[in-house]
């Protein structure tokens, strides 16, 4: 049976069955014209994946990334919860309404995500990172650690890694901070990281997932909505961390 | 009591957003490859970047309408290229209407274009954008974004054998322009 190109290209496609395939890998085994010419569309095939694979390892631009913010939901599920919560508990409602909308907004968004990923991640210890309490979500276990500890200047092997340090506009030292999987921010009120957002962070096989709670629009973006001033240089931080992040 | 408290809270809400952040996972999962499908099919860098904003826009838009367990990339593509259709006939109707030299206008103001006007991507996208449209997306969603024939059909709501016609003109278009 003649080989036709559109069937010929479908093979070289792999969109064949391996019925139809193996035959026409016979045609192309016995004729050496076909063969050239299987060649030169895998060829442009291959050219065209490789050059546009290219766009896969770019940072995604900020307006994107930021139009890809679930701003709808999370509303309706901070909504959701300020409204359950006054009915059921006012000892639950009353810490939340010391908090603008935006930040229960994105705090409602890390329950899923925080927990699972939490959960999921091994270096981190079995212990989860993020946890509930009357006040909100807090930070535990390694990440606890890494906020009460770590400098920005901490080697990059950490399984929690603390980037930028700086005053929010409610008083609070604040803390962003990046783990495999996830990043977010924290504040410290009290004796605890009150976490205020957190962000899956793409499952990067080539480990840069480091990267990406640095330089991640949407981090920055949340840090420019709750800082007041500039981030803490290496010297303002040491002096936060010696005062207990007051 | 204060701990069994903030569990009874805690949890509904997990429930709740359940379906809602698979969404949301997926669609910051795709950013990429939407990109990646935009250039395909548009003909600028800044242009294929906006289409993929759009596109996420009329998603989160439509985010009911997605089926969890059905795949979402398909979704998000047929989606996307509807939108980026919609553009390309809003831009001819435009340009039917005006001079011609609007065409000219905007080449090398943006940055990126000069970098891409270097690289092998940007030649890609011109031997791309010198094929029919119906021709291009189906190489953008089976070449480049890996979709079956048949799934790409189900996309652009089209026979497989159209799928196959079209890719095969398209296909041997760029062989003649890239070969």
């Amino acid at each position: 049976m003649p080989i036709d190109e559109e069937r010929l290209l479908a093979w070289v496609d792999g969109a064949l069955d391996p019925t139809a395939a193996a035959e026409v890998a016979a045609a192309v085994a016995a004729d050496p014209e076909l063969a050239a010419l299987a060649a030169s569309h895998r060829a442009v095939a291959g050219r065209l994946r490789g050059g546009f694979d290219t766009l896969l390892h770019e940072p995604v631009p900020a307006a994107l990334a930021a139009a890809a913010r679930p701003a709808a939901t999370v509303t309706d599920l901070a909504a959701a919860r300020s409204a359950r919560d006054s009915v059921r508990d006012k000892r639950l409602a009353a810490p939340a309404r010391r908090f603008r909308m935006p930040q229960w907004a994105a705090i409602a968004a890390t329950l899923a995500v925080g927990i699972i990923a939490g959960r999921m991640t091994g270096e981190l210890g079995p212990q989860p990172i993020v946890t509930p309490s009357s006040a909100g979500l807090q930070a535990s276990g390694a990440l606890a650690a890494a906020l009460d500890g770590q400098l920005a200047s901490a080697p990059d092997n950490a399984a929690v890694r603390v980037q930028v340090t700086f005053r929010s506009r409610a008083g609070e030292v604040c803390r962003s901070w990046s783990a495999t999987g996830q990043a977010g921010v924290a504040c410290h009120a009290g004796d605890r990281w009150r976490i205020m957002a957190s962000l899956a962070t793409p499952a990067a096989d080539t480990g840069e997932y480091r990267m990406a709670g640095s330089s991640d629009p949407r981090l920055l973006g949340i840090i420019d909505g709750m800082i007041d001033g500039e981030p803490f240089d290496a010297t303002r931080e040491l002096q936060a961390r010696r005062s207990g992040w007051r | 009591m204060g701990r069994n408290a903030a569990r009874r809270s805690f949890l509904p809400s997990c429930t709740l957003g359940k379906p809602l952040d698979i969404f949301d996972r997926e669609l910051t999962a795709l950013l990429p490859r939407l990109r990646r499908f935009g250039h395909a099919l548009a003909r600028s860098g800044a242009d294929a970047d906006d289409l993929a904003q759009g596109a996420v826009e009329r998603m989160l838009r439509a985010r009911d309408q997605w089926q969890p367990g059905t795949r979402f990339d398909a979704w998000a593509f047929r989606i996307m290229r509807n939108l980026w259709i919609d553009t390309v006939r809003a831009r001819a109707r435009l340009a039917a209407r005006s001079a011609p030299e609007a065409d000219g206008l905007t080449v090398g103001e943006d940055p990126r274009e000069q970098l891409e006007a270097r690289s092998e991507l940007a030649l890609l996208m011109r031997a791309l954008a010198q094929l029919p449209d119906e021709q291009r997306e189906v190489i953008a969603l089976v070449t480049i974004e890996g979709l079956g024939y048949a799934e790409a059909a189900a996309v652009l709501e089209l026979p497989v054998g159209t799928i196959s016609s079209r890719m095969l003109r398209g296909r041997q278009a760029l062989v003649k322009l890239l070969g």
